[in-house]
């Protein structure tokens, strides 16, 4: 196949809107070929296909979600076609129409970002019902008996050998801390509120647990760094402990120092950490009528701190599911709302909670999260380390991506929605004075390019001589950017033509991608096993069986 | 006018969002007869179905007669004009309609109404359950607007509702009123047991004395003012309100104390 004099951005390779060929031969990209298809993409913008860090899209709580929500159903039916499968949407879509919706907007790979280990069966099920794009699933630790058990034991040795085993038995991606230790004070009616609290019977500190899960992550080579959802999320002034967070890492347990890897082909990496959805926790203020923007501060420290990146959790004003494993925010939330709430405890492992919500451009605090996220995004200078997410459907549906896009390319729709706004929010954050405005080439940076890179995913986010050939191929106008990215006009995903002119014109099957890191199963852990888990430890792994298409990326 | 009667004995269900006068309005005939309904899982031009006539009359309303049980959502998202059925119709009846009329006569079927926000329906027959309910999933029922039923209604009837009136001559089937935050609903006959479970505001009015939740607490016995404002309001329906009903008193009940508790149930004590 070629994709001729389409105007081509592709930062990882340094191109920036050049007008170039592109060559595609079994679904890879190729010096040159010959014959085939050819697309005449002249006046297109040919950008890698989209890579989306951090969405819920499969798995328990997203399954409860669905169950949860008719009323979400109801107004948003889609019927089949005689090439798509009939679904629901809007903010819980059902598998078939989140593949295609992504397709549709040119993206081309998804992480499900909380999958509890218990769970991972199932989400790996569901996975394997979502076509068109590739995935994968982050596997949460953060208040893992086990994890805290070594942490609080100082055996990181132990604790890596877990870690490692626990990500192959669940075929997962990456480590993912959810409200690191207060998800299992929650399962006490408590919650803990700095790094420094203890967690109940275990003494262990979300400290200690974060810094020793980063530590593990970077010895075990794992192509994510540890992706962290920090404790305190959704609380007014909570900003100081992501900063904190942040802060902890790359430090020497138990006093300063580099942080640097003791494993010897590691040596001089630096321990890594990402921020998810970073728009809930850059919170000033004290309450909630007294709510304001931390963006600076938090954009600050990124600045300096080299080895932290983000995704941004952006509000969109619109309907919401807001899911997370971190279940006293959640219980937070349903006081605060009075909506319909779903609490869930995973045994040894994490729990997890359901409240709809809607963001509106009236409320005080619903404006001001929304200027946040896009303050964190035209803040943070460099924009290899910010990546687009609504952390969907948290913050809304990840069909708006769009929407996003428009408000970080031009400052004219950023005016358009804040002049909707609350009229109090303007003075509590300084996005009304911003004048940045993303170009194209870091508009592929924070939707492609970038989250590829911190995913270590070698073969995605670019269009040089080896990658997967999923590429996205938009009409750009630049008085319509949302609509530009909404419907692409062709979506080629591993070589062949999925997308065309907004529609989909092929099922097309992707890959779960997996590491396999250094792990065993250890005998103790038999034993602690057979006497508190409900399943046996037999029935605990997920079967080879259960990814009839996947793709193993290698450690570092 | 433009009336409409079924071709055949309808087998299957048949889903007829389009029947509604602010579709039919600046239609041709032609029009009209070509546009989709679904029938099971087919989609069908509307003539195939209906035989459709113009009829003498004003042309905002719509005229059903004959057997049409099976078909639903007529007069869904409706906001003016009139449709008058003669015979029975089916399940969702004006649902979410916001202005208009609907005139049955015969039987209707579940969901009449549901998530209504203006306008009035009248039915001289059975309704089936869950009239000027919300649907699942919904935090509000009925909005607004008036359902008059001469005859017996089923279950869950009023369940969510936020305002506007129910009456009822006949008999209602339990859960009447459940979850309501606010509204009235007016039942002459008979009213099913568990009324106005979890209700937080709003009230039902009963002639007859009722099987209370354990969680509806009496209050006293008063003469409320409002009971003979809307019982006038209500007669123009042509509904069996006794003079007595106007002077009597009325012994109030709080509840569902289990929830908010600012309901209540009334009931007419005599004069």
């Amino acid at each position: 196949m070629l994709i001729k004099n389409g105007l081509v951005y592709d930062p990882l390779n340094g191109i920036e809107g050049e007008k170039m060929d592109i060559f595609v031969k079994d679904g890879k990209i190729v010096e040159s070929g010959d014959g085939g298809e050819t697309i005449d993409a002249s006046g297109f913008v040919v950008l890698p296909g989209g890579v989306d860090i951090h969405s819920h899209v499969v798995g328990s709580k997203v399954n409860l979600g669905r169950l949860m929500r008719p009323e979400d159903h109801r107004k948003d039916p889609v019927p089949k076609t005689e090439i798509t499968r009939s679904g629901v949407g809007y903010t819980v879509p059902t598998t078939y129409i989140t593949g295609y919706r992504y397709a549709l907007m040119g993206y081309t790979t998804v992480m499900e970002a909380a999958v509890p280990p218990l769970g991972a069966r199932h989400a790996h099920e569901e996975l394997n019902d979502i076509p068109m794009v590739d995935k994968g699933a982050f596997i949460l630790m953060g208040s893992n008996h086990f994890v805290m058990k070594y942490v609080a034991e100082g055996d990181l040795e132990k604790l890596k050998n877990f870690v490692g085993w626990l990500l192959k038995a669940t075929k997962g991606y990456a480590i993912k801390l959810v409200n690191p230790g207060g998800v299992e004070n929650w399962k006490w009616g408590r919650n803990v509120n700095s790094l420094d609290d203890k967690v109940e019977n275990y003494g262990v500190t979300p400290r200690e647990i974060v810094r020793s899960l980063a530590k593990v992550n970077e010895e075990l080579g794992l192509p994510h760094s540890i992706h962290v959802h920090c404790n305190n999320l959704g609380s007014p002034g909570n900003s100081s402990t992501l900063i904190e967070t942040v802060g902890s890492i790359g430090a020497e347990m138990g006093g300063p120092g580099s942080g640097e890897s003791t494993n010897e082909t590691l040596k001089g990496t630096a321990e890594r950490i990402h921020i998810t959805h970073i728009q809930f926790n850059s919170y000033g203020g004290e309450d909630w009528a007294t709510i304001s923007s931390a963006a600076e501060e938090v954009a600050k420290t990124l600045n300096k701190k080299k080895n932290a990146t983000c995704d941004l959790g952006q509000v969109i004003f619109d309907d919401a599911t807001t899911m997370t494993a971190d279940g006293p925010w959640q219980h937070k939330l349903y006081k605060l709302t009075g909506n319909k709430w779903y609490n869930s405890d995973v045994e040894m492992e994490v729990g997890a909670g359901i409240v709809p919500y809607t963001f509106k451009p009236k409320s005080l605090v619903n404006a001001v999260q929304w200027m946040i996220g896009l303050e964190v995004a035209l803040l943070v200078e460099d924009p290899w380390r910010v990546v687009l997410t609504t952390d969907h459907p948290n913050g809304g549906p990840f069909y708006h991506y769009p929407k996003v896009i428009a408000w970080l390319m031009s400052k004219k729709a950023r005016e358009e929605t804040l002049g909707k706004i609350h009229k109090s929010a303007l003075s509590r954050s300084t996005l009304p004075s911003i004048e940045r405005e993303y170009s194209l080439y870091e508009m592929a940076i924070v939707t492609r390019a970038g989250p590829a890179k911190l995913l270590g995913l070698k073969n995605k986010g670019h269009l040089g001589v080896g990658a997967d050939a999923d590429i996205a191929i938009y009409e750009f106008k630049e008085n319509d950017i949302e609509g530009s990215f909404s419907r692409a006009k062709y979506v080629i995903k591993d070589g062949e033509v999925v997308v065309k002119d907004g529609r989909i014109v092929k099922e097309h099957w992707g890959r779960t991608f997996l590491v396999n890191p250094k792990g065993e199963l250890m005998d103790e852990m038999k034993e602690e096993f057979s006497k508190y888990y409900t399943v046996s430890l037999d029935n605990y792994p997920v079967q080879p069986e259960y990814l009839p298409r996947c793709e193993v990326v290698p450690c570092r | 006018m433009i009336i409409l009667r079924p071709k055949v004995r309808f087998k299957v269900p048949i889903e007829a969002e389009c029947i509604s006068p602010d579709v039919f309005s600046d239609k041709s005939m032609d029009e009209i007869r070509k546009l989709e309904i679904l029938y099971g899982n087919k989609r069908k031009p509307l003539g195939e179905l209906f035989e459709i006539e113009e009829g003498q009359g004003d042309g905002e309303t719509i005229k059903m007669e004959g057997d049409m049980s099976r078909v639903k959502h007529v007069g869904a998202q409706m906001s003016k004009g009139r449709i008058e059925i003669e015979g029975d119709i089916g399940m969702h009846l004006g649902r979410e309609m916001s202005g208009g009329e609907i005139l049955v006569r015969g039987n209707a079927g579940d969901w009449l109404g549901a998530e209504m926000k203006g306008g009035l329906i009248t039915v001289h027959g059975r309704v089936g359950n869950l009239a000027g309910a919300g649907y699942r999933g919904s935090k509000v029922g009925m909005k607004g607007g008036t359902i008059i039923v001469n005859g017996d209604a089923g279950r869950e009837v009023g369940e969510l509702m936020r305002r506007g009136v129910i009456a009822v001559t006949g008999s209602l089937g339990e859960f009447t009123g459940a979850l309501m935050t606010g509204g009235t609903i007016v039942c002459f006959g008979k009213l099913g047991g568990r009324a106005g479970a979890g209700m937080e505001r709003g009230t039902i009015l009963s002639f007859d004395r009722p099987s209370f939740l354990p969680t509806f607490k009496r209050s006293c016995v008063y003469r409320p003012t409002f009971v003979p404002l809307l019982l006038n309001s209500l007669r123009k329906y042509g509904l069996p309100i006794k003079r007595e009903y106007l002077e009597g008193s009325y012994e109030r009940y709080d509840g569902d104390i289990a929830s908010l508790g600012r309901g209540e149930i009334l009931v007419w004590v005599g004069s």
